[in-house]
């Protein structure tokens, strides 16, 4: 992509100045990117250092209830669960990030140059497209994991390939809807070719709302990670993905042993949340019709 | 600066049609048959209600639209076979200035970075020689290079503007095409930035088609006049004679239409009956005919075509001869006051 770095700043100034100042870091846009800034710290501090070795059986006591050396308690084998849950942000994290980027880069790509050259092209792809959405995306997901087989680049591919549809439709859109706009007439004079002028003028003028699109989805993304895993589809069962982990916890839901199936069930809810806030705040910064 | 023997015409307009289709196999017929010629140093205004298909004509001759037929010819070649490379390439003589200024400055690219992309483009130049011109355009616009760091929004509509006259000089075009270049502007700005652009043109030698339907700003800076009714031109000629003695029905009602900002005169206007006709399938007559004041017959069962009346001056209609007394004259004589 040829887009330059993303100046927030003076795209929230499109506006006619007639338009009362908007608060441009909302509560929600702080909670979310702090979660978010949260999660990635733990991701990364998993690499380092974990409370104890988050693959070993028995550190503990089988299903010990969260104490002062187990935090979050232990599982059925034993293992410590913080652990467990902190090397497991690396997996939901890292996997929706790679998914999120590539799905955004092919869709970003792809929907501009159908958005700005419309025609034959426009309908090649956008067929191509209906193809894809025409089943929902986690069952896709699940027939494309089990054809392709497990493991978490695979993951990563094939999650990207399911995101990328609604990415190049909102690009394709925007694109589309800025197209007529005299700037991008008036770079076709200044002897841009047309492709320049949809990457270079039109896109970074779009990257806003798709920006905010992204965050939303992306909390989507981390759903289909936690199914894949609730289910043992694409990662192996002993990868601490937090559906997985969910998975393991299930028998004991009944039996009392709650917080094997509830911490990385929080988890979820957090990093989903972070996703939506973020995406939500950006999306009330961008998009002209709510700001009010 | 590059000279021409006398009336070299660097851009020929031949022809030219638009046509949109509007469903049901119908057309409407934005531009039907315009022809004029753009000479260095001189200024055609194309005049017109909205709707007339003015700036159509623009984008047509710089083929942000494609014409349906007809041709444009830059130094002697065709504009139309050329694929959108070397198209980019005719973009170093012909050159447009936008209506909205505001609408056509990428918001995210500050004047620099607007200006230097033409230069980038076009010209291989070192980074001191673009800073060099930067600095040379912006004065020449009448700012200063504090402004080169702004960005658009900090700019106001007349600076604005002049943004988008540096832009389009940036590469020493030879022809500017002016699409309403003032007319989303302040009135007290409108003078400012008429008077940069004809001095421009004094320095640059430059073409301009100035395309407006504010009067008084055409007789202030055209040279010649072509009035356009429904995509067609009705009458043209130099700016005088077209102000003071309109020969067409039509150029004859939209001179009466303009305020005139004159104590005490009183105006007689010259109102044509009903509405603008349909621009969609039009018959093949005057497009005049059904309001026009001194109408006969034969309006109704043929085109008129542009037929010079002197070496200088054409008019559409047969019967010119009688608009003088048929209609009373637009502009009041002078003498009032």
């Amino acid at each position: 992509m040829t887009s330059r770095p993303i100046d927030i700043e003076s795209a929230a100034v499109v506006a006619p100045p007639r338009r009362r100042p908007r608060r441009r870091h909302s509560l929600t846009m702080k909670l979310g990117a702090g979660l978010l800034l949260f999660y990635a710290g733990v991701a990364v501090l998993s690499f380092f250092w974990t409370p104890h070795d988050p693959f070993m059986p028995g550190a503990g006591p089988s299903y010990s209830a969260p104490t002062w050396e187990f935090p979050l308690g232990t599982d059925r084998l034993g293992t410590d669960l913080l652990s467990r849950l902190m090397v497991g942000t690396r997996y939901d994290l890292g996997i929706c990030l790679a998914a999120v980027a590539i799905a955004l880069t092919i869709g970003t790509i792809l929907g501009t140059i159908a958005g700005y050259y419309g025609g034959a092209i426009d309908t090649a792809i956008m067929r191509m497209v209906e193809i894809f959405q025409a089943f929902p995306g986690l069952l896709f997901a699940m027939l494309i994991v089990q054809a392709v087989g497990a493991g978490v680049v695979n993951v990563i591919a094939v999650l990207s390939f399911v995101g990328m549809p609604d990415y190049l439709r909102l690009a394709r859109a925007e694109v589309r809807s800025r197209r007529e706009w005299q700037f991008a007439e008036a770079a076709r004079l200044v002897g841009n070719r047309p492709i320049a002028v949809a990457f270079k003028h039109l896109l970074p003028n779009s990257m806003g709302p798709l920006l905010a699109f992204t965050s939303v989805n992306a909390a989507f993304s981390v759903l289909i990670i936690a199914s894949l895993g609730f289910l043992g589809i694409g990662l192996s069962p002993d990868d601490p993905e937090w559906g997985n982990m969910i998975a393991r916890g299930q028998d004991g839901v009944m039996t009392g042993e709650w917080w094997v199936s509830m911490f990385p069930g929080i988890a979820i809810l957090g990093m989903t949340g972070a996703f939506y806030m973020l995406g939500d705040a950006l999306s009330d910064l961008f998009d002209p019709r709510r700001r009010t | 600066m590059k000279t021409y023997p006398a009336n070299y015409p660097i851009v020929q307009v031949r022809g030219l049609k638009k046509l949109f289709p509007v469903g049901g196999g119908r057309k409407l017929h934005a531009i039907d048959g315009v022809d004029f010629d753009l000479q260095p140093g001189r200024t055609l205004a194309l005049v017109g209600e909205s709707g007339s298909g003015k700036s159509t004509v623009a984008r047509c001759i710089v083929r942000l639209l494609e014409p349906t037929d007809g041709d444009v010819v830059v130094h002697g070649n065709s504009v139309r076979p050329l694929n959108p490379v070397r198209m980019a390439t005719m973009y170093r003589t012909l050159q447009m200035v936008f209506q909205d200024p505001n609408a056509s400055l990428n918001p995210r690219m500050t004047v620099r970075k607007v200006l230097e992309e033409p230069l980038k483009l076009h010209l291989s130049m070192t980074q001191d020689e673009r800073n060099a011109r930067l600095s040379e355009l912006v004065t020449l616009v009448g700012l200063g290079e504090e402004h080169l760091a702004r960005y658009p929004h900090e700019l106001s509509g007349g600076q604005r503007q002049r943004i988008g006259i540096a832009r389009a000089i940036s590469i020493n075009p030879e022809v500017v095409l002016l699409d309403e270049p003032t007319a989303s502007l302040d009135v007290s700005v409108r003078g400012q930035i008429l008077d940069l652009l004809k001095r421009i043109q004094r320095e640059l030698n430059l073409a301009y088609l100035f395309i407006s339907h504010d009067l008084q700003v055409v007789r202030h800076v055209a040279d010649e006049v072509a009035v356009m009714y429904l995509g067609q031109i009705v009458e043209r000629g130099p700016t005088a004679e077209i102000f003071d003695n309109p020969r067409h029905p039509y150029t004859r009602a939209l001179m009466s239409a303009a305020p005139v900002a004159r104590y005490g005169v009183k105006r007689e206007r010259l109102r044509l009956a009903g509405e603008i006709s349909t621009p969609v399938d039009p018959p093949p007559a005057c497009r005049l005919s059904g309001r026009c004041p001194i109408e006969q017959p034969v309006c109704s069962q043929q085109r008129m075509p542009l037929e010079p009346i002197n070496e200088t001056h054409s008019v559409a209609c047969p019967f010119s001869d009688r608009v003088a007394e048929a209609v009373a004259p637009p502009v009041p004589a002078a003498k009032a006051g």
